[in-house]
C-alpha cells in the first residue's frame, strides 16, 4: 500500500480585521492508501481548516502560509484554481457536516449529481443519470429511480447526507474527506451513516478523513488518529495505541471527560480546567499548557516536538523528555522525531 | 387517575415534585378551512410520569420525539392541549399568567443554545437580575450581592457582571444561563439539552456543577437530551421516548444492563462507544428507515415501522405501560417473548 497523502508542516491563518488568527499552526502527517484516518479535537482546535487546507478550499481572508500536501505526488499548494477544480470532486472529495444546507435547495438531486459526473467523466448525459440512480442505489436510498426527481428538501436528513455520500462517491475519488458527517444526525441514523461509509470503503478502497469531535465515531470507525488542540498536533497513533496507550495530557483529559456507558460505576467526570485558547494570541509554548495539570516551566516557553513512541504513535509533550520528571501514566525517552 | 402510572402508588404525595398526567401537545401545521385537509403534529400524546423531590429524570429520544416540547409544555412555554400537569401538588394546567407567577419561581429552565438564549444588549447583571426583580426577591445592595454570588456559585467572577453575552465562551454563557435559572431559587430545574452545544471537555465541568449543585442546593432536575451516555451519568431515573410516547420507563443502570423495548435496544447499540475493542466485539442493531412523522400518526405502536419485531396486532393496536419488573415499565406488545421472558 502506497502513500496517498503527505502534509507537511502545514501553516493556515486567517487575517481577519481584527488580527491574525492562527487556525493551524504546522500540521505534518502522512496516509496510506485504505486508511480511515480521524482527526479529532473541539472546536477551534484546527480539525476542519487542516481538512480544508487539503483541498484548498481555504477562502479570504484565509491562507496557507507555509507547507506542503503532496496528494499522489503533485503539490497541491502549487496547484493554480483550474488544476485545482479538476482535482476536487474527481480524486478527492468531501462531505460536509450539515446535510440541511450544502445541498443547493433550488436544483432536483438529479441535477445536483449529473453536475459532478458530468465535469469529471466523459460520460453523456443519460449515462450520467443511470450512474447516479446507481449511487443512489448504493447508499441505500429507496426507489432511487423516482427519488432522483425529488429536491433536497423532500429528504430526511440521515437521507440527504447518504445523498452526499452518493454525490462524493460518484466520480470514484481515491480520498475522501468527511468534516463531521454524522453530527447533526440522530444516533441511529448515525449508526446507519457509519455502517455505510464502512461498506463502501471496502467495496471501492477509498481513502477516507473523518473530522469529528466524537470520539465514539472515532473509535468505530477509524484506523489511525491525529488529535488537535489549539491548532497543533497533540498526539498521533493507531486507533489501539491512542485510546489503550495515551500518551498526552490532553488525550487523557479528553478521556476523562466522557462518560463511559459500562454500567454500574457512577464515577465523577474529570473535566479538563479551563477553556481552549484564543488562537488570535496563541499561548507561546504548548497550546495546551494553561489547562495542563502536568505543565512544567518548558511547556510554557517552547511547544514540544513530535516524541517518537513507536512507528506509529508520536506525541507533542514535554513530558516524554529525558530529562522530564516522571509521571505514572507517561512513557518516557521516546526519540525526537525530526 | 390512569392506571399506568409508573409505580406512582408506591410513593408518597409529599415525595413528589412534578406529576405529568396523559399530556398532550399538538400543533396544527396549516390552518386549512377544510377541514379534512388540516393537519396536526402530535409532539406528545398522552405522556405520564413522575419525579421525586430530589431526583434526576432523564427524557431521552431523537429529534422530533417531543422531549423538549414535553419540557416546555411542563413550564408553560406551551399551552397543553389535554392532560395534566401537578406540580408539588398543585394543579397548574390551566392557570393563567398571572397566576403561574409563583410557580415559574420554583420552576426554571436552563437552554440548549448558550448562544441564542441570552439576550445580547443585556448585561449579565441586567440578565441574572431580571428574575430578581420580577420575583422582587432581593433590592439595591443585597441584590448586586446575591448577583455576585451566584456568579461565584456558577464559577464566574465579580467583575464578569458588567459584561455582555457575547465576551464570553459557550461553557461560560452556559454558566450565566445556569445562574439565571438558579437566581429564584428553584425547586425544579428543567434542563433542556443544557450540554450539547459544547466541547467534550466543557461538557464535562457543567454536568459535574449540575451535579454539585444538586447536592447543595437540593435541586430536582428533569434532565432532556438525547446523548444516552451523558443521561445515563447524570440521572437516577430515565424514559425514552419515541414519536410523543414514553416507550420504557426505569431506574437508570436497569435501562443499560436489561433494556426492554426494542427501540431502546436499538438506541443503546446505536451509540458509539469510545472504546475500540468492545466496538469491534460488539454487533449492532441497525434500525432501518428514519423516524416516522409526528403528522397524524395514526394507531399502533409509533415505533413499529422501524421494528424488527413488529407484527399485525403493533400496526393496529398503540401499546398500553405495563409493569415488567419492579420500577421497570414499558409499553411494547411482544417484550417478553422478544426477551424470553416467561
Amino acid at each position: 500500500m502506497g502513500k496517498i497523502l503527505e502534509v507537511n508542516n502545514l501553516k493556515t491563518s486567517f487575517f481577519t480585521h481584527l488580527g491574525e488568527v492562527q487556525a493551524v499552526r504546522g500540521s505534518s502527517f502522512s496516509m496510506n492508501e485504505g486508511d480511515i484516518l480521524g482527526i479529532v479535537g473541539e472546536s477551534g482546535s484546527g480539525k476542519s481548516v487542516t481538512a480544508m487546507s487539503i483541498i484548498n478550499l481555504i477562502e479570504d481572508p484565509g491562507k496557507i502560509k507555509e507547507g506542503s500536501v503532496i496528494f499522489n505526488g503533485k503539490d497541491l499548494t502549487k496547484l493554480t484554481e483550474s488544476e485545482l477544480t479538476e482535482i476536487r470532486g474527481s480524486e478527492i472529495a468531501m462531505i460536509f457536516q450539515d446535510p440541511m444546507t450544502s445541498l443547493n435547495p433550488v436544483f432536483t438531486i438529479k441535477n445536483l449529481m449529473t453536475e459532478v459526473i458530468l465535469r469529471h467523466t466523459d460520460m453523456s448525459k443519460k449515462e450520467a443519470i443511470a450512474h447516479a440512480i446507481k449511487m443512489l442505489d448504493l447508499v441505500g436510498i429507496p426507489h432511487p429511480e423516482t427519488r432522483i426527481n425529488a429536491y433536497p428538501h423532500q429528504f430526511s436528513g440521515g437521507m440527504r447526507q447518504r445523498v452526499m455520500i452518493a454525490t462524493a462517491l460518484s466520480c470514484d475519488p481515491k480520498l475522501l474527506i468527511a468534516d463531521e458527517p454524522t453530527t447533526a444526525l440522530d444516533v441511529t441514523i448515525q449508526a446507519q451513516i457509519l455502517e455505510l461509509l464502512l461498506k463502501l470503503k471496502d467495496e471501492t478502497n477509498t481513502s477516507i478523513i473523518i473530522i469529528t469531535h466524537d470520539l465514539g465515531v472515532i473509535a468505530e470507525v477509524c484506523t489511525d488518529i491525529i488529535v488537535m488542540y489549539g491548532g497543533m498536533m497533540m498526539e498521533k497513533g493507531t486507533v489501539d495505541e491512542i485510546f489503550y496507550e495515551p500518551n498526552h495530557p490532553y488525550t487523557n483529559g479528553l478521556h476523562n471527560s466522557v462518560p463511559h456507558i459500562v454500567s454500574g460505576k457512577r464515577d465523577r467526570l474529570i473535566p479538563i480546567k479551563g477553556s481552549p485558547p484564543d488562537l488570535m494570541k496563541p499561548p507561546t509554548g504548548c497550546p495546551f499548557s494553561p489547562r495542563c495539570p502536568h505543565a512544567m516551566q518548558i511547556c510554557l516557553e517552547e511547544a514540544a516536538p513530535m516524541f517518537k513512541l513507536s512507528d506509529t504513535h508520536t506525541s507533542a509533550c514535554w513530558l516524554l523528555h529525558e530529562d522530564a520528571p516522571q509521571v505514572k501514566g507517561y512513557t518516557k525517552g521516546g526519540k525526537q522525531d525530526d | 387517575m390512569t392506571e399506568n402510572n409508573f409505580g406512582r402508588n408506591d410513593v408518597k404525595d409529599k415525595d413528589i415534585m412534578l406529576e405529568v398526567i396523559g399530556l398532550k401537545k399538538y400543533f396544527n401545521v396549516n390552518n386549512s378551512l377544510r377541514k379534512s385537509k388540516r393537519k396536526i403534529v402530535t409532539a406528545v400524546d398522552g405522556l405520564n410520569f413522575f419525579i421525586k423531590k430530589g431526583e434526576t429524570f432523564g427524557l431521552v429520544g431523537e429529534s422530533g420525539c417531543g422531549k423538549s416540547t414535553t419540557g416546555r409544555t411542563i413550564i408553560k412555554l406551551y399551552e397543553p392541549t389535554g392532560g395534566q400537569i401537578i406540580f408539588d401538588g398543585n394543579d397548574i394546567t390551566h392557570l393563567s399568567g398571572k397566576e403561574m407567577l409563583p410557580y415559574r419561581k420554583k420552576m426554571q429552565m436552563i437552554f440548549q443554545d448558550p448562544y441564542a438564549s441570552l439576550n445580547g444588549r443585556m448585561t449579565v447583571t441586567d440578565i441574572i437580575g431580571e428574575g430578581i426583580d420580577t420575583h422582587r426577591l432581593y433590592l439595591g445592595k443585597e441584590r448586586q450581592e446575591r448577583i455576585y454570588d451566584l456568579l461565584h456559585t456558577v464559577g464566574l467572577k465579580s467583575e464578569h457582571a458588567n459584561r455582555y453575552p457575547h465576551e464570553f465562551s459557550g461553557g461560560q454563557r452556559q454558566r450565566i444561563g445556569i445562574a439565571r435559572a438558579l437566581a429564584v431559587e428553584p425547586e425544579l430545574v428543567i434542563c433542556d439539552e443544557p450540554i450539547s452545544a459544547l466541547d467534550v471537555s466543557i461538557q464535562a465541568q457543567v454536568v459535574n456543577m449540575l451535579d454539585d449543585l444538586q447536592d447543595k442546593m437540593g435541586l430536582t432536575y428533569l434532565f432532556i437530551a438525547h446523548d444516552l451516555s451523558m443521561v445515563k451519568h447524570i440521572s437516577d431515573r430515565i424514559g425514552v421516548m419515541y414519536l410523543g410516547k414514553m416507550m420504557e420507563v426505569c431506574p437508570s443502570d436497569e435501562l443499560y444492563d436489561n433494556p426492554l423495548h426494542p427501540y431502546t435496544q436499538a438506541l443503546l447499540s446505536a451509540i458509539p462507544v469510545p472504546d475500540p475493542k468492545l466496538t469491534r466485539s460488539q454487533k449492532r442493531i441497525i434500525l432501518e428507515g428514519d423516524v416516522k412523522s409526528p403528522i397524524n400518526p395514526g394507531e399502533g405502536c409509533r415505533f413499529s415501522s422501524r421494528c424488527r419485531y413488529c407484527k399485525d396486532i403493533c400496526k393496529e393496536v398503540t401499546p398500553e405501560i405495563e409493569e415488567a419488573n419492579h420500577g421497570h415499565y414499558i409499553a411494547c406488545h411482544r417484550y417478553k417473548e422478544i426477551n424470553g421472558i416467561v
